[in-house]
């Protein structure tokens, strides 16, 4: 008997007759938001909402009775807004809504936490998966992005958005009149948020965040015909906060709503846009076209437009302060970079289709993470087809370097200490950091103990990195020394525990 | 019960000297329900089997106070859904959850002797406290892997049965057989940070023993 005792003491040893599951994944790894405290993560089983420090030990924050079902991070480092979804009984008995579910009501509201506190819960009446922050961080717009899977439960309004004031903790619901999936700010001109540009299919609302409570001020239809459908593909604003410009996935038209006057102008493009991006330093917009080759550039001033050709149609744009990069996600392979001065163009050659770009913060290289492809044939060109990739280009010159990967590219982050500019790359089930020197040209490899999920900035500089660890697992990667700090097993942490039900308080 | 039993006993009067047995000693095998969902993590029915001995001394002709162990260990192989973003990034999907608890029980048990001291039918309240212990591994393949996340705690609690024992004389001692059903209850053992269990409702235990 007490060597059956010994024997199951040990880790690898652990009875179990049974399989069982739980209903929502333990936290979750791909939705990690970092603060000055902290990196925050939703536990969606135990619909808690855990700090885990650098240092220290992890710790859930108290939101009161529900579950956290999303969170977000505002720009300001330091706030984190949690929604929160609360079990209300609605009869003058807790045992009677034990009995019967339909005396209890689900209600969300918005909390925001800061250092670990969670200050006082503002119940928002409608459906809401997504924020949208002003540049100053002073306010936040919630509203549903349809691209992002999110699930309806009873009666919903899905016409109006939840404006969070994070400087007063108040929010107010702004009926709006249609379904609203992207949001914009527009300042004054000296960084303060003013006004916020709704949109969504057919209709364009501009809201004055000034207002008290926040109201809708302008409403912009994007056709009069209501059979006809107009989705925004692109959206941007100039950079002095005069025009929303607006591309839809079906009209050549481009739509220049003027925000002062109150009026929309339309713009003739050679072809329907695939996205647009507005680049702040040259003050002219850049085109692209899914099934054109050729990019428009667009002046401000007249709304005239350049027309430049490619070789391949692209879908994708980054500015970069004077500079466009030009790139697919379809089945290309080029990759341009455009000066806005000149319209002149360089052409780089990808191996693979290109899955993400992102550009290093001195804007002289850029990463492409790349997708394996189907090919046939022998050789190097065989090898690249059947592998992700990467590629670095440098923006000083022409030239790109290619990377085969072990996995799929997740992300890429930058370090720079103005000596060293590392790129620290994640691969899909790899457990190890792929570390890269772009001065010196010099890979090294930092381990894992898990294949990770996603990486990430803490406001300190350090690196956060999540993995595939059912249980919790964040490391801490400082970017110089290549230390690594884990902190592991925090998403157990109420895992024994079910929501609870509030009474609905007296009125 | 427990009163009519008393009552019933001092009316049958004690036992005769030859059938008197003072101690027993039993191994015992059961099951307490536990319908939580903090215990549906560990198991897939709503039962928590135990297992151990007990000692009893018999203090009166129809009363023995008995004093018990009893250990459970159950776990099981948890799945876990998708997260969101999995679509690109697929999450471990299992882990390893086992409880083991171990309750010590004290309490009297009365007795009627009937058939010659051959069918004792009883009573027996139990004052319990049970330690016990979760362990969760996202591998259970290695045994330092740091996805390891231990909890324990301590209850209190109550159990009372009524049963049936039957004995067999075989010289001077007496082998038993014995059978009880009852209702037991434990207060909510805090296990650490991962929450808490409060096993309670139907028990039911089963054993082989010797008296002498």
């Amino acid at each position: 008997m007490i060597a059956l005792f010994i024997a199951s003491c040990g880790w690898n040893n652990l009875p179990y007759q049974d399989f069982t599951s739980v209903d929502a994944p333990l936290w979750n790894a791909a939705n990690a938001v970092a603060t000055d405290d902290g990196l925050y993560v939703a536990l969606p089983h135990a619909g808690a909402l855990m700090r885990v420090p650098q240092s220290g030990e992890p710790a859930r924050v108290d939101v009161g009775a529900g579950t956290v079902t999303r969170i977000a991070g505002a720009p300001d480092g330091q706030t984190v807004i949690a929604f929160v979804e609360r079990s209300v009984c609605t009869a003058q008995r807790l045992r009677d809504c034990e009995r019967d579910e339909t005396l209890v009501e689900v209600r969300t509201d918005v909390t925001l936490v800061r250092d670990g506190v969670a200050e006082a819960p503002q119940e928002i009446d409608g459906a809401f998966n997504a924020v949208s922050f002003s540049d100053d961080g002073r306010f936040a717009v919630a509203h549903l992005d349809f691209t992002q899977q999110f699930e309806l439960d009873g009666v919903v309004n899905l016409t109006s958005v939840a404006v969070v004031d994070l400087a007063e903790n108040t929010t107010s619901v702004v009926p709006i009149g249609f379904a609203v999936d992207q949001v914009l700010f527009v300042d004054d001109g000296a960084g303060v948020a003013e006004r916020a540009v709704a949109l969504s299919r057919n209709a364009v609302a501009e809201i004055d965040l000034g207002a008290s409570p926040p109201a809708v001020v302008a409403t912009f239809p994007l056709t009069l015909d209501p059979d006809t459908q107009r989705d925004p593909s692109g959206v941007d604003l100039t950079p002095d906060g005069r025009y929303a410009l607006i591309s839809t996935s079906s009209s050549a038209d481009l739509y220049a709503i003027d925000l002062v006057n109150k009026s929309i102008n339309l713009i003739d493009l050679s072809s329907v846009p695939a996205t647009l991006r507005v680049d702040q330093m040259a003050d002219r917009t850049v085109l692209v076209f899914g099934q054109r080759a050729v990019v428009e550039v667009m002046d401000h001033d007249l709304f005239e437009v350049d027309t430049v050709v490619l070789d391949e149609p692209m879908n994708q744009v980054e500015t970069i302060g004077g500079t466009a990069l030009l790139w697919s996600n379809g089945a290309a392979h080029d990759l341009y970079r455009l000066s806005l001065d000149s319209n002149a163009l360089v052409e780089y050659r990808l191996q693979n289709p290109a899955v993400s770009v992102h550009v290093a913060p001195t804007n002289e290289f850029a990463i492409a993470l790349t997708r394996a492809e189907g090919g046939s044939g022998g050789g190097v060109d065989a090898i690249y087809d059947g592998h992700p990739g990467m590629e670095i280009v440098d923006l000083n010159d022409d030239d790109s370097e290619p990377f085969l990967l072990e996995g799929q590219g997740l992300g890429v982050q930058f370090s720079s200490d103005g000596t060293n500019l590392n790129a620290l790359v994640l691969q899909e089930g790899v457990d190890y950091v792929f570390r890269y020197d772009l001065y010196a040209r010099q890979a090294s490899e930092i381990a894992l103990s898990a294949p990770p999920v996603a990486i990430g900035a803490m406001p300190d500089g350090t690196f956060w990195i999540t993995h595939t660890s059912a249980l919790g697992l964040v490391s801490f990667l400082d970017p110089v020394s290549g230390e690594i700090t884990e902190v592991a097993g925090f998403a157990a942490q109420g895992i024994l525990e079910s929501p609870e039900l509030t009474q609905e308080m007296a009125q | 019960m427990i009163v009519w039993m008393a009552v019933a006993a001092a009316a049958a009067g004690g036992e005769s000297d030859e059938n008197f047995r003072r101690f027993q000693v039993s191994l015992q095998g059961g099951a307490l329900h536990d319908g939580s969902d903090a215990y549906d993590v560990f198991a897939d029915r709503d039962r928590l089997p135990t297992w151990g001995g007990r000692f009893g001394v018999r203090v009166h002709d129809r009363v023995e106070l008995v004093a018990g162990l009893a250990h459970a260990g159950r776990g099981a192989q948890v799945a876990l859904p998708d997260a969101p973003g999995a679509d690109f990034a697929p999450q471990n999907n299992e882990l390893l959850a086992a409880l083991s608890t171990n309750a010590l029980t004290l309490g009297p048990r009365v007795d009627l002797g009937l058939l010659d001291e051959r069918v004792l039918p009883y009573v027996q309240t139990q004052l319990l406290t049970m330690h016990g212990m979760a362990r969760l591994d996202d591998d259970g393949r290695r045994n330092d892997n740091l996805g390891q996340v231990r909890g324990a705690g301590v209850g209190a609690g109550l159990l009372g049965v009524a049963g049936v024992e039957l004995r067999l004389p075989v010289g001077s001692v007496s082998l038993s057989l014995h059978g009880e059903l009852g209702y037991g209850a434990v207060s909510p053992i805090r296990l650490g940070d991962l929450g808490a269990i409060a096993p309670h409702g139907l028990a039911g235990n089963g054993g082989l023993g010797i008296h002498f």
